[in-house]
């Protein structure tokens, strides 16, 4: 997920980053880390605790709908597909 | 007496005379190419052998007929008369044992754990048939990964413990690398064995103290 500031919070779901994926960071990027939680919901909850504001957010499989309502209920706008969602200026 | 030590280093050296064992994956494939292809893929079975206690251990009553599958595939694995295709049939079925990370109804208490680990012996199958060492250095990816989950289990929301090398559960499984490549180096192929699964015992056993 990027974000107004630039940095862009990284997130995976259930188990969150391995090992490999953190290694595949760059020096601004928050990883997210919530177990149990979904990529979408950890990399929100991240961005809060940064004080950062969402941008727009990539997914890498289709968004459930649990997910799709975390996002809508912090002003975002879930893109037709699922995978794609963003937040307005 | 300690397993290994000085050569059996994966990389680095602290100079006391102790070894600070880091996962290098560039070092530990130039490590593999120097042994025999037969022990390439004994060295992915030692890392899928390390995985199995903890991968039972997440296995609830449902999950039961899987464990039994993965175990034998493994097997089929250490088996040295088992044919390619009786090796390529065991892969494939596996491989399809994998859990999904969104099925709740997996049959295991940690999906993470268990696709490490089933993922682990597909390595070791397919490393047993292609003797080829980056199917090896995946095998032992799947372990390392495994042992920094469990690192990262006590890590507070929202932050990932960053030495992870330096902790208990990576050091075993970095030593256990170690003393796998030594064991076969010196071609002490049951001993690599049984190294395997005493250390698979020992990092469930850190499993149960989280």
């Amino acid at each position: 997920m990027s974000t107004r500031g630039g940095a862009a919070v990284l997130a995976g779901g259930g188990w969150d980053l391995s090992r490999a994926q953190r290694a595949l960071a760059s020096g601004d990027d928050v990883l997210g880390r919530l177990p149990g939680a979904d990529a979408e919901v950890t990399s929100l909850d991240a961005a809060a605790k940064e004080g950062l504001t969402p941008w727009q957010m990539a997914m890498s499989r289709a968004i459930c709908s649990a997910c799709q309502a975390a996002i809508e209920e912090s002003g975002g706008t879930v893109a037709w597909g699922g995978l794609f969602a963003w937040w307005p200026w | 007496m300690a397993r290994s030590r000085g050569a059996a280093c994966l990389r680095g050296g602290r100079g006391d005379g102790r070894c600070n064992l880091k996962y290098d994956e560039v070092a530990l494939s130039d490590r593999l190419a120097q042994l025999s292809e037969d022990a390439v893929s004994v060295f992915a079975a030692c890392c899928a052998e390390r995985l199995m206690p903890v991968y039972k251990w997440t296995a609830s009553v449902t999950a039961r007929e899987e464990v039994a599958h993965v175990r034998s595939a493994l097997e089929i694995g250490w088996s040295e008369s088992a044919s390619p295709e009786r090796v390529q049939q065991a892969r494939a079925d596996v491989e399809a044992l994998v859990p999904d990370a969104d099925d709740e109804d997996s049959g295991y208490t940690d999906v993470a754990l268990a696709q490490n680990a089933i993922a682990c012996v597909g390595y070791a199958l397919r490393a047993r048939l292609s003797h080829n060492v980056q199917d090896a250095v995946w095998a032992a990816r799947q372990l390392y990964e495994a042992a920094d989950y469990l690192v990262q289990l006590s890590a507070p929301n929202q932050t990932y413990i960053e030495n992870v090398d330096e902790q208990a559960p990576v050091q075993l499984v970095l030593r256990g690398l170690a003393t796998t490549i030594e064991d076969l180096g010196n071609g002490a192929k049951g001993k690599a064995k049984a190294h395997a699964r005493s250390d698979g015992e020992a990092l469930t056993s850190l499993f149960n103290q989280q």
